[in-house]
Parts: structure tokens; sequence; C-alpha cells
């Protein structure tokens, strides 16, 4: 009998690789009790196996394992310029995970990295010591969500919660933590703090469908999202990126309309727009290594060494979301 | 295309008499082994002679994202007490090279049932005198040499080093008939892998067929498309393919017996496809 595709493909994280220096890293210990059948390889350096040439970004992505690894260098990078500061002055992010467990469509992160192999930076306490030393210098807003769906791995690794823990002591720093996942409950037991931003990233369930593979539905994000409000969390809402398909108006009308019949308006901390954009030489990459997702073959229009919709289509779209959420929501609260 | 590099033909005998490969003649001073597109090399012993014969299949039957290429031969496991029994195939996650320090790691994605362990490449035979030299699980003389060549042209799930373990550190107690005994045994694993190799490489396949890339071409030479243009239409035919499931036959048949006058009347047509493909 011939097998099926799932056959052929080992499951998941059933390799984890750890440099030989994090190997008694109380972080690595924990890591490693959640995964008692994994093989495990010993390396020097997470880069003799992340960064090997030719590897296949889609195919690795069918069984994706663990590195576990030791961050040195820089470990806080300022704001890129294509991200929404949200007015604020002092915009840093930072990776403790590169790579995700969804497999977005239209995620930079196929054309960025190459492998889709999940590297965690166990010594988080050195982010920390970063944080602090920015911290000595003026407030800080930190996107620790970033190259990764943080909260989506927290019952595997607590960076999450620990991000929390630490800036609850810090006043002058606000962390965002950007999510698609439902792992609310992971984080749930904290009180809510101040100054951390959860942030949902929405969407309308035919484009969670067709590019949002292995994310929650629209319904349970939500279900999420009005749990933190209630607990008292800031949320925030994003609808980014908005998608050209066939139907957008009514699937992205009805999808904010959605939104605001389930989530207090009023209490909402503020909402994100941005139609899909991606940097010229990863959509460049990702078309290389042979992408199945028809997004990703659209005529897209280079302009200044970004792709995303031609000029007028991508304003239309985003008049268009626009319009929709300032139906519930002051203009001054939405951010483009 | 399937590739095996084995370092003797001892080992080789039981893949050439299972999948009735016949030899190639007048190929190199390598002996080459071929039944449709299954293509077997004896490389001869070390490291060097592994990556030569590797390289050379490679190069002169070639290799894309479909190809495979297994390195199987036989090793000496280090502990004889540790998880490994003699005739055992070992899947090596991580192949180290003695000489340089180098460390190798082939991506393991098959779902497989073999024991998996690390071998360390030796320029010699290693006894039991050169234990405490090695840090690996298994020791061999190829390993590290066949991956060095084969990740040269292929990526790391397309290469497979599959040790059988033969003695534990007393290689002069591995006769020639063993050799071939120990591989045979271990067919049914191998034959396995095999098939699950080629299945993962077989679903990472081109978005467009021949058939689709030969009709693309036609339609950019009838209608005089620029480079640009007509790698844009190839961009546009994925994008219509990987939407709808279905072929561009059908959808453009009306402009394959066009002929045009100018380069302007095929960017007219070209515009005219564009809105075909994404809109349809
Ligand atoms: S959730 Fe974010 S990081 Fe993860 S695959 Fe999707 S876009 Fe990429």
């Amino acid at each position: 009998m011939s097998k099926l595709k799932s056959d052929f493909f080992i499951r998941d994280f059933s390799h984890i690789y750890i440099e030989k220096n994090v190997i008694d890293h109380p972080m690595t210990r924990d890591i490693l009790k959640r995964f008692p059948e994994a093989v495990r390889v010993e390396i020097d350096h997470y880069k003799d196996v992340f960064n090997r040439s030719r590897q296949q970004f889609p195919v690795q992505k069918q069984s994706q394992k663990l590195i576990l690894a030791e961050k040195t260098g820089e470990k806080v990078y300022p704001g890129a310029d294509v991200s929404q500061d949200f007015g604020h002055e002092h915009f840093y992010y930072t990776s403790s995970i590169l790579n995700c467990i969804y497999n977005c469509s239209y995620c930079y992160l196929q054309g960025m990295f190459p492998s889709s192999n999940i590297v965690m930076f166990v010594n988080q306490e050195d982010f920390f010591q970063e944080v602090d030393a920015l911290l000595a210098r003026h407030p800080v807003y930190l996107a620790i969500s970033y190259d990764t769906d943080l909260l989506a791995f927290e019952r595997i690794a607590p960076f999450a919660s620990r991000w929390i823990e630490f800036a609850r002591e810090r006043e002058t720093l606000t962390i965002e933590l950007r999510t698609k996942s439902v792992n609310y409950a992971a984080i749930r037991h904290f009180q809510p703090a101040e100054n951390v931003v959860l942030a949902w990233t929405l969407s309308p369930d035919e484009v969670i469908r067709r590019y949002e593979p292995l994310t929650p539905s629209l319904d349970m994000r939500l279900k999420s999202m009005k749990q933190a409000m209630d607990d008292g969390w800031r949320v925030r809402v994003s609808f980014d990126p908005i998608l050209y398909i066939h139907d957008w108006q009514a699937q992205y009308k009805a999808c904010v309309a959605r939104t605001f019949s389930t989530l207090p308006a009023d209490k909402i901390e503020d909402v994100s727009i941005g139609v899909f954009r991606m940097a010229r030489d990863y959509l460049k990459n990702i078309r290389r290594t042979g992408s199945q997702s028809d997004l990703i073959y659209y005529p897209f229009e280079c302009r200044d060494g970004v792709y995303s919709y031609p000029e007028e289509l991508a304003e239309q779209m985003i008049r268009f979301v626009r319009g929709e959420v300032e139906q519930y929501i002051h203009p001054e609260n939405i951010y483009l | 295309m399937l590739y095996l590099v084995t370092a003797l033909y001892n080992e080789a005998k039981p893949f050439i008499d299972h999948y009735q490969l016949k030899k190639v003649p007048h190929t190199s001073k390598f002996q080459v082994f071929r039944h449709d597109d299954m293509v077997l090399v004896v490389s001869g012993s070390g490291a060097f002679q592994s990556a030569v014969a590797t390289t050379y299949v490679l190069t002169r039957f070639g290799h894309d994202e479909t190809s495979n290429i297994l390195n199987i031969g036989i090793a000496g496991a280090v502990q004889k007490e540790g998880p490994y029994q003699e005739g055992d195939p070992v899947l090596c996650h991580k192949i180290v090279h003695h000489d340089n320090g180098r460390a190798y790691y082939p991506d393991i994605l098959a779902e497989h049932r073999m024991k998996e362990g690390s071998v360390e490449t030796f320029a010699y035979p290693v006894g039991e005198a050169v234990r405490s030299d090695v840090s690996a699980d298994l020791v061999d003389m190829e390993g590290a040499g066949f991956y060095e060549a084969a990740s040269s042209f292929l990526s790391p799930h397309q290469i497979y080093c599959v040790k059988i373990v033969s003695d534990f550190l007393e290689p002069s107690a591995v006769s020639p008939q063993k050799v071939t005994r120990l591989v045979a045994r271990t067919l049914s694993e191998l034959e396995d892998l095999i098939e699950v190799a080629r299945g993962i490489t077989a679903i990472h396949r081109d978005v467009l067929t021949e058939e689709d890339h030969r009709l693309l071409k036609q339609l950019a030479g009838n209608l005089k498309l620029s480079q640009t243009l007509s790698h844009q239409l190839t961009q546009l035919a994925k994008q219509y393919r990987l939407r709808t499931g279905k072929p561009l036959t059908g959808l453009l048949d009306d402009y394959t017996e066009l002929v045009i006058e100018s380069k302007h009347e095929g960017k007219i047509c070209f515009e005219q496809i564009k809105e075909r493909l994404l809109h349809t």
C-alpha cells in the first residue's frame, strides 16, 4: 500500500540539537524534560545546524527540530522601519526564539532564515541584563515576540511568563506580546501587568484557512482576547497583514464586525492595520525555495525594496478596513 | 535519481542482486551499476575516494530536488555494551571528520525504524588502541568525505548515511563474506528508508508541470515577451495553479496559435493573460 504524505515525516521535535555550553543550563533541562523521547545531538554552535547551506525551509517545516543555544552579542535591537512603533520613541525588539510552529504563507521568516528549525536562546538572563542597561538610559518599548510567536511556545518554554515577571518590576519598560495563539491560559495565572500589552493578530476565517495553517480560528482567538480583557489586561488588535483575496471586502467587513461584537471596543488599547508587505530579498528567497502558496506568486510591486500590492489597491484596502474599524474605534487609536 | 555509494564491492553486492542493477560500461575507475533511476557506485576505501566517487556520479548522472543519495557501509561501534549490536543499521545524525574536527548534520526528516547515532570518519581502520580518540558512537572511513561532497550538490534532507555495525573496534575480524551477509540482512530497513526518502522529495517538486513550462515557453515566444515579462508570466501561472488547482491548458489555449506583429501587441496580450490568471 502506498504511504500518505504524513507517513514520510518523523514527528516535530524528534531531534533536539543542543549547544555544548548550555547543556547544563536550567532552561535547557526544563525543555528537555518535555521531550523525553527526543534524540539529543550535541553541537558546538547553533549556526553549525541552523546555517547549513541548501536547506529547504518548506521541507524542514514538515518535521521541525529544536535547537537550544546561547545568544551571544547583541540581543535587543532598535525597531525596524517597516514595523509600527505605536508612537513610542524608544522602540526595540528582541527574539528569544527564531522561527515558529505556525506556517503562515505570508511569513517573512521563510525568506529570512536559512532553516525552519526552531532555535531557542536559553540564556534569557542575558537578555534581561541588556534591557536593564537600556532602561538605565531611557524608557523602553520592547516587542518580545519578534521572529516567532512566543506565546505559542509557552508550554514548551515559558519565555513570555518570564518576560512578564521581569517587566512587572520595571515601570519604565513596556512590553508587547504579539500572538495568534490561544495560549492565554498559560499566562492567565498572573495578575495583569500595567506595562504589558497583549496583541492578537486577527484575520477572516477564509484567510486563516488558506494562509495561516495550524493557527487557531478567529472565534478561538477572540475568546482568548475577551478573557484577557475581562481579566484586566491591555489588549491590542492587529488586522495585519490584510490580504487581497476573492471577496476581500465582505471577508474583512465580517471579520471586523465579529471582532467588535465579541470585544468591548471602548476597552481595546488600540488597533493596527496594514497590508501584506515583505522585503524584496525575502520574497525572492521564498519563491526560490518553492513555496506551495499562491499568495507568494501574486504580482506584487516593489517600492523602496519592499514588495506589496500595487499602490492604489493597497490604499484601497487600508481605507476600507480602516473605515470599518472606525465604526467602533476612535481614529486616534488606529495605527497604520 | 537515487544514488547509493558504498566503499566495497562486498557492501554493494546485496543491492546489485536485489535491485537487479547492471554494470554501466566504460564509466571511470569506479564501478558503476544502474537500473532505471537507481545508480550505485563503488568508491573504494577512504573519505577522499568516497568524495570523488560521490561527486563523479552526481555530476555524471545529474541531480535535482527529487534526488536522494545514501552512503551505506560497515562501521565499528565504540561500546560493546552500548546501544548497538552487530548487524544493526544505524542512521547517522552527526558525522565528524576526525582529521579536521568538522561536524556535519544530515536532516533527519524521514520516518524510519533504525537506531540513530553519530559516526566519526578516520583515515585508518580504528582498533582498540585509539578508542580514547573517538568522540562518536561509531567509526568508519568514508562518511565525512561522502557527506562533504554530497552536500555540495544536494540539500541536507536528501543525504543519508547508514552504517551497519560490523565489529567493536576489531576491524580485522570482519571478512568480506561477513560484510555482504551483514548488509544483506538490513535490506528491508533500507528499502523502507529509500521509499520514504523518495516520497519526501517527490512532494516538493516544481509547482508547474513540464507541460505547463512548455506552454509558457511557447507563449513567451509567440508574444515576443521580454525576459522580465516572461518571468512574471511564470509567477502568475504558479499563482493560478496553486489557487485553483487547475492546469494551464484550457485557460490559455487560445493564445498558443497567436502570431503577433509587434512587441506592443505582445504586451497587450500579456495584460489580458495576467487578468485571466489572476481572476479566473
Ligand atoms: S504566526 Fe507569525 S511568526 Fe508564526 S508563521 Fe505566522 S506570521 Fe510567521
